[in-house]
């Protein structure tokens, strides 16, 4: 047992059978067809790991004793209400805030103990994908994806031109690379934002809010589409959704936060099988019981 | 009273907030610069915003500041038979004072306000998260262009402006009280001193540095709201003003003495 798993049981977290069989098919909700072919090994150091991490903003706690693992290869998936502190916590892990108390190991560096350059240097193996894309509007698609090996490599244009155009063809975007991100739709700038976020060749890439503001369809193009990226490159995700039915459908493991802790990390089975209230109300989108002092709807008497 | 006293702190707090912030990406812009961390796209186009897209008002206010002020001077020189001191008058008083500080206000108000809004919206839409993801330094990306633009173009500016003003200031004075091009221009070649144009110059440096800091702090320090960017745009134009009088003051007692 790691770490996280000890954190979480003393949390009093919802104990997950990991033998637990998955929910039955009238509840609607199962787990699409496996991700990746390979299973993730779990034997080994996680590529990322959050050990017992605060966070306060002017005192007020955001986050408490967040503890989890993330293996390479996997699919790591981070859901809970909206305020419960996902995108938050995808911050942290990134460095572009720091925790108040508690540790984020990448590859086993302590990060949370690096300066900018440290975390320059960290970055540089990850790959961020923001809720609402954070496309450079002065620029074109082309130098939104380019961005970052034009700034910081000697390639040569050519070299970057093509990786582009490869890039594009990956997320179906080819064909948009002079276009501006204000002449894209919501579900394109997804798109140019996974491109851009994919261009390093980033061994972890973070997606936040991945099919958010998109209809359904378009929702499950993205998702369909971080799973391509997993099966072309191997990378290691971690996405940060309340988008259960998508989540459920990529994820090799999830960890769901609730009152600002980790309330439960397991398999998308493990979560459907859990005899948690709170689980089975997030999953199964159940509007009444324990959380509905987040919920504006009051709750039925 | 306690109440009272604690809100003064808290407004002095502020203040020296504000002000430890302003030198922190100062000092962090000039860090950036000595180890020639210098992006030369954006540079340029940062010189053309701030340079040459203000040229046009810069131009129109020093032209009319410049007639003004010599329809006043023209019309009490020529009373106390001072007619000839018309054009140094005119001149010692643009390259003093009114060249290098109405530049950087129009600057200020043009530029210093764009600024604020653009790096304020990229900070509002996470472009500024998107750049630090990549590992790249915002300071490094965005402010060093920037006030690398504001050192160069405001002090060439100043200069453009203080003949346009004195050019103005020949209009209205030949118009007025029918001074010829050589009692004009005669009387500045014979009495202004080299010295008063750099000490303008050297002002206005000081000027495009007070813009571009004030200008990118505001944008970078915007709070994460739509309206934020609006005040931000507000305070960085107000703060520019501010800052900009009371340097001017400073300034002009050392170049000055």
């Amino acid at each position: 047992m790691s770490g996280t798993d000890k954190s979480v049981a003393d949390a009093g977290e919802t104990a997950v059978d990991s033998t637990a069989s998955a929910p039955d098919e009238e509840e609607g909700l199962r787990p699409h067809a496996p991700p990746q072919a390979e299973p993730v090994d779990r034997s080994g150091e996680p590529l990322m790991s959050a050990q017992h991490v605060y966070y306060s903003v002017d005192d007020t706690p955001i986050l408490e004793d967040i503890s989890f693992d993330v293996y390479r290869g996997e699919i790591f998936g981070i859901m809970g209400m909206s305020g419960s502190g996902k995108t938050t916590l995808l911050r942290l892990l990134i460095g572009l805030d720091r925790p108040t108390s508690g540790h984020i190991f990448f590859k086993g560096e302590d990060i949370t103990r690096l300066d900018e350059d440290g975390l320059n240097r960290v970055r540089r193996s990850m790959g961020m994908c923001f809720q609402y894309s954070a496309l450079f509007d002065s620029m074109t698609v082309a130098e939104n994806v380019a961005f970052s090996l034009r700034n910081r490599t000697d390639i040569s244009q050519g070299e970057i031109d093509r990786r582009v155009r490869e890039l594009l063809d990956v997320v179906e975007m080819g064909g948009t690379e002079d276009r501006m991100p204000a002449d894209l739709s919501g579900g394109m700038k997804k798109r140019v934002g996974i491109a851009r976020a994919l261009m390093e060749e980033p061994e972890l890439v973070l997606y936040d809010e991945p099919s958010s503001g998109l209809d359904p369809v378009m929702g499950c193009n993205i998702t369909a589409l971080i799973k391509k990226v997993r099966a072309d490159t191997g990378s290691t995700a971690i996405v940060v959704s309340h988008d259960v039915s998508n989540m459920l459908g990529i994820t090799d493991r999830m960890l769901m936060l609730h009152e600002r802790r980790v309330q439960v990390i397991g398999t998308p089975q493990e979560l459907l099988a859990s005899d948690s209230e709170i689980v089975h109300r997030f999953v199964h989108a159940v509007g009444t019981g324990p959380m509905t002092e987040h919920c504006s709807v009051s709750p039925q008497r | 009273m306690l109440s009272a006293i604690a809100a003064l702190g808290g407004h002095v707090l502020k203040v020296l907030s504000y002000f430890g912030e302003a030198s922190e990406l100062h000092l962090r812009t000039l860090v950036h610069l000595s180890r020639g961390d210098v992006e030369l796209r954006p540079t340029i186009e940062q010189m053309a915003n701030v340079g040459v897209s203000s040229l046009p008002i810069v131009a129109v206010t020093m032209l009319f500041s410049g007639m003004v002020f010599s329809f006043h001077v023209a019309d009490e020189a020529t009373l106390l038979g001072a007619a000839g001191y018309v054009g140094w008058a005119v001149a010692e008083t643009m390259c003093r004072e009114l060249g290098p500080a109405l530049t950087a206000i129009v600057v200020a108000a043009r530029a210093g306000s764009a600024m604020a809004a653009e790096l304020g919206t990229m900070k509002v839409t996470e472009q500024i998260d998107a750049l630090r993801t990549m590992a790249t330094d915002p300071v490094q990306y965005l402010v060093v262009p920037r006030y690398i633009a504001g050192l160069t173009t405001v002090p060439m500016l100043a200069l453009l402006a203080d003949i346009i003003g004195v050019g103005g200031g020949y209009i209205m004075a030949s118009a007025t009280a029918g001074l010829t091009p050589d009692a004009y221009f005669g009387s500045i070649g014979d009495n202004l001193d080299l010295w008063t144009v750099a000490a303008g110059v050297i002002k206005a440096v000081f000027f495009g540095i007070i813009i571009a800091v004030v200008g990118c702090h505001q944008g970078l320090y915007t709070e994460r709201a739509s309206e934020e960017v609006g005040r931000a745009t507000t305070r960085a134009v107000v703060y520019c003003i501010m800052l900009i009088y009371a340097a001017n003051l400073a300034l002009t007692v050392v170049l000055f003495p």
